[in-house]
């Protein structure tokens, strides 16, 4: 086999390593020779390595307006001229059934605003699995676009007995075809040659791989929509000329070209020669038409050309679609092509998602044209759900036809064998358990010092800043409000960090589709299937990386669920505030011999009840606002492969920056407002005056009392409390106190006092801060950082506090155990996690979700707190 | 057995050679580990059937099952899916064991005498 294999042997192109290479500026309006090119390929097919290895490590990800697509882009610098490479998300066909293909086409077609038209594509080609990904690539080639096949997997291929003639590949498909080895970087800077060269190249023919008869149904159908000023509704937001455009004069001379997005130049810079040649490409409109050979054997009742579809023949060529793009016409093609594109696929797309998508209320008008041109397509002996399939994959079939050859026996491979162990009943769930826990014990070890550091380093600063800032408004601000909030977004990013770093190896490796298969029966019961098994196991560590890994469900409905449901596994952000409540108030009975403690037991219990709740909120959701029956579900089982360091290090990085990004401004925010609630009105005169005597007295003593004298140390206790009590006052009368009190009714049948309401306000950020605000609301000598419940000191004063904490103006006590456990039920349910929220808001790319999780959650969380205390305390009390 | 340049046309044809109709077509759930088959028929709700065939499981192809049951995993073309088919029906024409690892493309002349009918696993 030719390696590395280029086509265009005499490209006169060899990479230029120029060491001022730097990345450059991503403004598009600023750059003027920008190329941009589109990496398109079906799922695992090494399209993520290669687009690294074409861009490096400069990648920029955002998400496409509207969709959860995520939207991935890079450049490279050759030969003087820059192309940027969008990577499109993996696509087995370019006939889209969700608004995430459709996104993904859109960019393909130039139709996504903020994406510059695609000047040329990179199709990925598995050569381990030739005819699936040729499929696309065949849907692709018919756009007419300047288009370069890479290569991929061609080592995995020679180890399976594959062998590919590329040479005779590129031949058959009449575009460039690149062998690449994208992790070991060869044949990368071929592959930027070739995209230089496809370029400059001259016009290729679309390949019309659909019958004749189809094509004649498209265009007519074509002309209606446009009779109805439907096309409108198709190639929105790019204008493309809809009419026919009467201005024959194809030989423009490219260098005056005035392309229709940022002014950008096609043409390389001048040492690739583009002057003398690109006349000729526009008088090169005489095409011939592979139309009636290439279907021949599809339409199998040879109901081929007929007149109207040699008229109307879309002879369109690479540099033609550049003209329409540009708004100049091509004879014999009146409408733009994409709008061409997409009434084709309207004809095979039976379950009407295009028609909505593009129609909206006018779809049932357009349904019945629609159906009219399918009928005429029958009454040819054609049916248009079948046919693009067979004729496509009978193209494929012919252009492989001798250049590819395949081993005489299937030989088992590396991964069949692995399969055999991994996705086997027994020995797979146990490899999968064994899989899991050792990532939650890395996540939990691991993570821990790094968070116990990052708390201590905010602690130290908080000293430093108190020293420095006198104290104050401005103090307060910085260290409990500011402070604060950094310090909850900072805790946070180690477990999110290695979570994610697992989850992403196991991604790459392969093994994420085998623990989706294992999955699949449990999680088919709740409606949803294999895939949102992990996100939702991640959910118990943090909810934000579960959230994050519900990327690899494709599925928009079972994502979605998987999103609003995993907020309600127990996250260790709750155990702060079990531990609290559960030690305090739990008596510490055994049972069994010793074996059973009831304080696991609740523990135990809290945590089944995330689940249970979890899974009816999946089952009403998937009754109510998901309708619909649950779609086959069909997925690949990649070949597995040892993780990129590099891949997985880039998705860690990016989901970090995403969430310090996204959670950390919102924390942040949200820290300050809840700081300035309890903060303000802060008025010194009338709090402190109560205090003020004995205060003055005790400051007296203390600067007479030698230090270390058993007088000065009981003193110095009622020093400190007496500065807790004053904290106290103030949050009495701050602005948060005073709502605590102003919806104490609310609260009170939940056995809630007003301070316990205000805990529960205040926590909103992060739900562990209610731990914090509790102790300094019932008064709590650890003060407001850290209470260590282990410790027999600290717990048996927390004990003593809360116990005798009573309700206002009588000595009914605050807490006893239903209090407790609606707490305990409320924090269980209710979505008190400002990170949460941003990133359900980041993933799902809308703020209704967030709102709405917020609000289902909420009001589960209110109503299984009542049910848990008024039951308990008939049960206690009777 | 055909050997390693056999006609790639021949090899992914649409529709069964009608040398290879000997056997009679069963559900896919009928079909054991290792057992090979060509898919005769796919019946889906809707668009699926669609997509299904993109991605391989079309009509002629040869399908070995990897693991039965529901979720199944099989090998169709070069790739290996996992499949879960409550709505699903595909009909598949089992072609003989011979005990060897089977070739993934379509054999010709391969035969699929026996009708054993066995539960899914």
């Amino acid at each position: 086999m030719a390696w590395p294999f280029l086509r265009r042997s005499a490209t006169p192109f060899a990479r230029v390593h120029d060491p001022s290479f730097a990345f450059p500026p991503m403004s598009v309006a600023s750059e003027k020779r920008c190329v941009t090119v589109a990496l398109l390929g079906n799922p695992n097919t090494g399209k993520s390595t290669l687009f690294s290895a074409l861009v490096g490590i400069y990648q920029r990800v955002g998400n496409y307006p509207g969709v959860t697509v995520e939207k991935r882009t890079g450049r490279f610098r050759y030969h003087g001229s820059v192309f940027e490479v969008v990577d499109l998300p993996g696509l087995y066909s370019l006939a889209v059934r969700s608004r995430d293909e459709l996104v993904a086409v859109q960019v393909l077609l130039g139709q996504e605003k903020g994406v510059p038209p695609v000047d040329a594509v990179v199709c990925v080609v598995d050569a381990s699995n030739l005819e699936r990904n040729l499929y696309l690539a065949g849907q692709v080639l018919a756009l007419g676009l300047p288009t370069v096949v890479a290569l991929t997997m061609v080592d995995v291929a020679e180890r399976h007995g594959i062998s590919v003639n590329p040479a005779a590949l590129s031949e058959r498909l009449g575009v460039p075809v690149v062998p690449v080895l994208a992790h070991q970087g060869k044949g990368v800077d071929a592959l930027q040659a070739a995209i230089a060269a496809v370029m400059e190249s001259p016009p290729r023919p679309r390949l019309p791989q659909v019958p004749d008869v189809i094509v004649a149904q498209s265009e007519a159908l074509l002309a209606r929509l446009a009779e109805r000023h439907w096309l409108d509704l198709i190639c929105d937001g790019q204008k493309p000329p809809q009419s026919l455009l009467t201005s024959e004069d194809a030989s423009l001379d490219r260098s005056d070209n005035s392309r229709n997005h940022s002014g950008n130049n096609l043409s390389m810079d001048s040492s690739t020669d583009t002057g003398t040649d690109s006349s000729n490409h526009f008088s090169n409109h005489a095409i011939t038409d592979f139309g009636a050979d290439q279907v021949d054997g599809a339409a199998n009742n040879g109901t081929h050309a007929t007149a109207a579809a040699s008229a109307v023949s879309p002879n369109l060529t690479v540099r033609a679609v550049d003209d329409v793009r540009r708004g100049k016409s091509i004879p014999g093609a009146p409408y733009d092509w994409r709008a061409r594109f997409w009434t084709e696929r309207l004809l095979f797309d039976h379950n009407g998602f295009l028609q909505k998508q593009f129609f909206g209320k006018d779809a049932s008008a357009v349904s019945q044209l629609v159906q009219e041109a399918r009928d005429a397509i029958a009454a040819q002996g054609l049916s248009t759900s079948e046919v693009e399939v067979q004729c496509r994959y009978q193209w494929v079939a012919k252009v492989l036809d001798g250049v590819v050859t395949y081993p005489e026996q299937y030989e088992q491979t590396l991964s069949d064998r692995l399969d055999a162990v991994l996705t086997h009943k027994v020995w797979g769930m146990l490899i999968f358990a064994l899989v899991m826990a050792t990532m939650f014990q890395a996540v939990f070890r691991a993570a821990e010092p790094f968070s116990q550091a990052m708390d201590r380093a905010v602690q130290a600063l908080a000293g430093l800043i108190s020293q420095a800032i006198p104290p104050g408004a401005m103090q307060s601000l910085v260290i409990d409000g500011i402070l604060s909030g950094v310090g909850a977004v900072l805790t946070f990013v180690p477990q999110i960090a290695i979570l994610f770093a697992f989850i992403a190896i196991l991604e790459d490796c392969g093994y994420i589709a085998r623990s989706a298969y294992l999955m699949d029966r449990l999680m088919t019961r709740i409606g949803l299937s294999g895939k949102s098994f992990i996100p939702m196991l991640s959910s118990f560590v943090c909810a934000v990386p579960g959230i994050m890994a519900t990327r690899t469900i494709e599925n928009e409905r079972d994502r979605l669920t998987t999103i609003l449901i995993a907020p309600l596994m127990t996250c260790s952000a709750r155990l702060p505030v079990y531990g609290l409540l559960i030690y305090v108030f739990i008596p510490d009975r055994r049972y069994l011999w010793g074996t059973l403690s009831l304080r696991g037991l609740v523990l135990m219990g809290l945590y089944a009840l995330g689940i249970a709740v979890a899974v009816v909120v999946a089952l009403l959701l998937k009754r109510v606002i998901f309708r619909g029956g649950t779609p086959s579900f069909v997925m690949e089982l990649p070949a597995y492969k040892l993780p990129s360091p590099r891949t997985v290090g880039l998705r860690v990085w990016e989901r970090v920056v995403v969430f310090v990004r996204n959670a950390g401004t919102l924390i942040l925010a949200v820290s300050i407002v809840v700081w300035a609630l309890l903060y303000y009105p802060h008025h010194a005169a009338t709090v402190e005056a109560p205090f003020a005597a004995e205060r003055d007295q005790l400051r007296e003593q203390l600067a007479r009392l030698p230090e270390g004298s058993p007088t000065r140390q009981s003193v110095q206790a009622r020093w400190d409390e007496l500065q807790r009590e004053i904290q106290m006052a103030y949050q009495h009368q701050s602005v948060m106190g005073r709502l605590g009190r102003f919806i104490e009714p609310v609260f009170r049948p939940l056995g809630w006092d007003w301070r316990i309401s205000t805990a529960v306000l205040a926590s909103f950020p992060a739900r562990e801060v209610v731990v914090a605000t509790l102790g300094v609301m019932f008064n709590l000598s650890s003060g407001s950082e850290e209470i260590d419940v282990t410790s027999e000191q600290t717990a048996g004063e927390l004990h003593a506090r809360l116990q005798t904490a009573t309700w206002k103006g009588t000595n009914r006590p605050v807490f006893n155990i239903p209090v407790a456990l609606s707490i305990m039920v409320f924090f269980a349910l209710c979505a008190q996690c400002a990170a949460t929220l941003a990133v359900i808001r980041r993933e799902t790319n809308s703020w209704f979700w967030p709102a709405f999780t917020f609000a289902y959650m909420t009001t589960l969380a209110y109503f299984a707190a009542l049910a848990t205390y008024q039951v308990g305390s008939r049960i206690l009390s009777g | 057995m055909i050997g390693p340049n056999q006609n790639a046309s021949e090899a992914i044809a649409a529709r069964p050679a009608p040398e290879t109709g000997t056997a009679e077509p069963l559900p896919l759930n009928f079909l054991r580990a290792g057992d090979r088959g060509i898919i005769v028929s796919l019946l889906a709700p809707g668009d699926a059937a669609h997509r299904l065939q993109e991605i391989g499981l079309c009509k002629g192809r040869e399908i070995r099952v990897f693991r039965p049951g529901n979720p199944c995993i099989v090998h169709v073309g070069g790739s290996k899916l996992c499949l879960r088919s409550d709505d699903v029906q595909i009909l598949v024409e089992p072609l003989r064991s011979t005990g060897e690892i089977p070739c993934r493309h379509r054999h010709r002349g391969a035969q699929g005498g026996q009708h054993r009918h066995r539960g899914c696993g």
